[in-house]
């Protein structure tokens, strides 16, 4: 994936930006960044990879490529659901590294203004505040907006990327 | 004599008559013995004297014929040898023919033979002497020859003479013995005469009599003891003679004597009267001392027959009455039975009424649980098509599922088409438009589904409820069932409680009918049974009249009774009454014999 930085990419980053993909993990509505998708798939087959932290399921091939898989719920510190059929894996492209977010299932693409994002307060504790960037107000409810570079820090990243 | 005769004992009489016989026999065998004697003795003489003589004769004159013989050929022989042949066989002829004139001597000889015997032996004398002389001279002299001729003559003479003695001898015997023959001829036939009479006479005495006897003994043997038609005067005096044929007539006379008693007095008892007294005759008169026995018993038995008599007459009264209360008592229970039977009908009918109505309970019942049966069919049926309903729901819950997953798929497709759109930036624009219409198609058919599966749930939701409710309604039924067929059972106990029921009852009414039966037969029983004992009482005064007839030691009877007897009496006079007296005894003993009796039993 390149990245043009021209007027066009400038506004296709306006357009990129304030698109969110949503999925859910349990209750919760999460939302990440379009830009930094690449592609949502449905659930395969996991092969463990040993020597790994725990919240890495696994390695999957997704046409040639080796992607690791991370399961957001134990990410989030979550109790682990059993993975069915409409389990997702939301492939990310975090500094060229490509990994597989496993969420229960995924819902839209939502354009969402900035008026509607707003900041995570701090009292909530069921996170690291690290994860979230911001909350997305909706009809419907919020959305907890992921950064997706903080999702994985350098470290784990160097971690993945030495056993890929 | 005849008496003389007839008094002889039999033994006496049979051996004088053999006697008779005897005597004749020896008489005639002595006068046969005589004659057979002299016979004989004039047979010997003819034998020895004339017989013998004669051979002897005979003889001396063949030897003396061969002497003249031998003589003449000693005259001739030619050899000496021949000669001494000759002369010794001269010499033995001579001896021989002085040898049997010698015997010839010795037997009887007549007077005239004599002479010519004393002549002819003269000349024999001469001859040997002169055949002495001639052998010596050796040739026959004349004189020889002619002297032997003359001798010759005087043999043969002489042997006629022997003859004709010898004949008048024989003849003289037959006279003889045909004299004997007459004699003993006579005799034999008058001794046989004689035998013949007194044969028949002795026989007749013994025989005729014991033809009588044998009649005697034939009619005693038969029973008739009237002897007298068969006797004749000589018969009776038969008894006087002394022999044994005069015991025997004694002895049967006696016999007859002691029968006829015996008779009459068989007699009385037979006409009635058991007070007749048996004469026994002695030790050993079995008829008479078993006789005797039986008029006892019988009289004792005639005596215990009037008491049990009057003891059945008495009894029967007593089961005439008897009967007559049992006549009356199964009289009332024939009615009792009756009204029992009455009360049964009823029962029994009530019963099959009841085992009726069971029955049909039963068919009802039966009817119900068919019914609930196949309502229980129908609900299964039922239920089945509901999991079928179930199952095509099931199926279509599937093909949701699978819609869903394509709206999933197709969602996630819209995804990435927008995620690429985005990325593509301003040429994405066209694709995101696209992305959001697949996103919308992907929506709409995830929608679909959804509401499709919202009505698959709330199908499934009431066939549930449809399933609960059959169910509900099966196991209903099933109670229903159940109940049904504890009803049923129920029912059919009722029903075979009511049927033996109804047996019982029958049996019931069986027993009745019997019992009536049993109640008739007795009231009919005892109508006879006091019919019977009025015979009976009937039967054991006719009894009383019958054994009434007979006189009793000391009975006593009532005085009807002995007017019977009386008239009885009357009736049959010229019976010969051994025992009248005692037959007015016996009437009045008659009553005290009958209290007495009665009195012992």
């Amino acid at each position: 994936m390149a990245e043009f930085v021209d007027p066009a990419s400038e506004a296709e980053e306006d357009t990129q930006t304030g698109r969110f993909l949503t999925f859910f993990l349990g209750k919760e509505t999460y939302g990440i960044e379009i830009r930094c998708v690449t592609e949502i798939m449905g659930m395969q087959a996991i092969t463990k990879m040993p020597e790994m932290p725990d919240y890495i399921k696994g390695i999957i091939n997704l046409r040639g490529l080796i992607i690791p898989l991370l399961d957001v719920r134990l990410r989030f510190g979550k109790e682990p659901r059993e993975y069915d059929d409409r389990t997702c894996v939301v492939v990310i492209d975090l500094s060229g590294v490509s990994v597989g977010l496993i969420v229960d299932s995924v819902s839209e693409v939502l354009t969402i203004s900035p008026e509607n994002i707003g900041e995570v307060p701090t009292l909530n504790n069921s996170l690291k505040s690290n994860f979230v960037k911001s909350i997305g107000k909706l009809e419907s409810g919020v959305v907890l907006l992921l950064d997706c570079d903080k999702l994985l820090n350098s470290e784990e990243l160097d971690v993945v990327s030495e056993h890929l | 004599m005849n008496k003389w005769l007839g008094n002889l004992k039999i033994t006496r009489k049979l051996l004088l008559a053999f006697l008779v016989a005897a005597m004749i026999a020896l008489i005639v065998g002595a006068v046969g013995l005589v004659s057979i004697r002299k016979l004989n003795n004039s047979g010997t003489m003819l034998y020895e004297e004339n017989t013998l003589g004669l051979n002897y004769l005979g003889s001396a004159y063949a030897d003396f014929n061969n002497l003249r013989y031998n003589v003449v050929r000693f005259a001739t022989a030619e050899t000496s040898a021949d000669r001494e042949g000759y002369a010794s066989a001269i010499k033995d002829l001579r001896a021989s023919v002085e040898d049997l004139l010698t015997k010839y001597e010795s037997t009887y000889i007549t007077s005239q033979v004599t002479d010519d015997y004393k002549n002819t032996k003269t000349d024999w004398e001469t001859y040997q002497s002169d055949i002495d002389q001639d052998m010596q001279a050796g040739s026959i002299a004349k004189e020889t020859t002619q002297l032997g001729d003359s001798l010759e003559n005087s043999f043969k003479k002489l042997m006629e003479v022997d003859v004709p003695a010898a004949k008048a001898k024989c003849d003289s015997n037959l006279v003889l013995a045909r004299n004997t023959t007459i004699i003993m001829i006579a005799t034999l036939l008058l001794g046989a005469v004689i035998a013949l009479y007194l044969g028949m006479y002795i026989s007749g005495t013994i025989s005729k009599p014991m033809e009588k006897f044998a009649t005697f003994a034939e009619m005693l043997a038969i029973g008739d003891i009237d002897i007298d038609k068969v006797l004749d005067e000589k018969d009776k005096l038969l008894k006087n003679r002394k022999d044994e044929v005069g015991t025997l007539a004694k002895s049967f006379h006696d016999i007859i004597a002691s029968t006829v008693e015996q008779a009459h007095k068989t007699q009385a008892i037979a006409e009635g009267d058991l007070t007749t007294s048996i004469t026994i005759r002695s030790e050993n008169d079995i008829i008479g001392k078993e006789l005797s026995e039986l008029v006892e018993r019988f009289h004792t038995l005639a005596a215990s027959i009037v008491s049990a008599a009057d003891q059945v007459a008495s009894g029967a009264d007593l089961v005439s009455n008897s009967s007559t209360s049992l006549s009356q008592g199964a009289t009332e229970q024939a009615s009792t039975v009756e009204e029992l039977t009455a009360s049964l009908e009823e029962i029994s009918s009530q019963t099959s009424l009841n085992a009726q109505n069971a029955d049909k309970a039963n068919e009802i019942a039966t009817t119900a649980k068919t019914n609930a049966n196949s309502g229980n069919t129908q609900m299964k049926e039922m239920l089945g098509a509901m999991d079928e309903i179930n199952t095509s729901s099931a199926s279509i819950y599937k093909i949701i599922k699978v819609i869903e997953d394509i709206a999933f798929q197709t969602n996630i497709l819209a995804l990435n088409a927008a995620v690429e759109a985005a990325r593509a930036g301003q040429h994405g624009k066209g694709f995101a438009v696209v992305a959001e219409e697949v996103r919308t198609l992907a929506a709409r058919s995830s929608k679909a589904a959804n509401e499709t599966a919202e009505m698959i749930e709330d199908s499934i939701k009431k066939v549930e409820s449809g399933t609960k409710i059959a169910k509900n309604t099966a196991d209903a039924l099933v109670k229903i069932v159940d109940e049904v067929d504890k009803v049923a059972d129920l029912v059919n106990s009722i029903a075979v409680a009511s049927k033996e029921q109804a047996q019982g009852v029958e049996q019931i009414n069986q027993g009745l009918v019997e019992v009536s039966q049993v109640v008739q037969t007795n009231a009919a029983t005892s109508e006879e049974s006091a019919a019977a004992s009025e015979e009976l009482s009937g039967q054991a005064d006719q009894l009383k009249e019958y054994v009434s007839v007979f006189k009793l030691k000391g009975s006593s009877q009532t005085a009807p009774v002995i007017d019977k007897m009386d008239k009885k009496n009357e009736k049959d006079p010229e019976k010969p009454k051994v025992s009248s007296p005692a037959k007015s005894n016996a009437g009045k003993a008659k009553i005290a014999l009958s209290d007495s009796e009665f009195g012992k039993y």
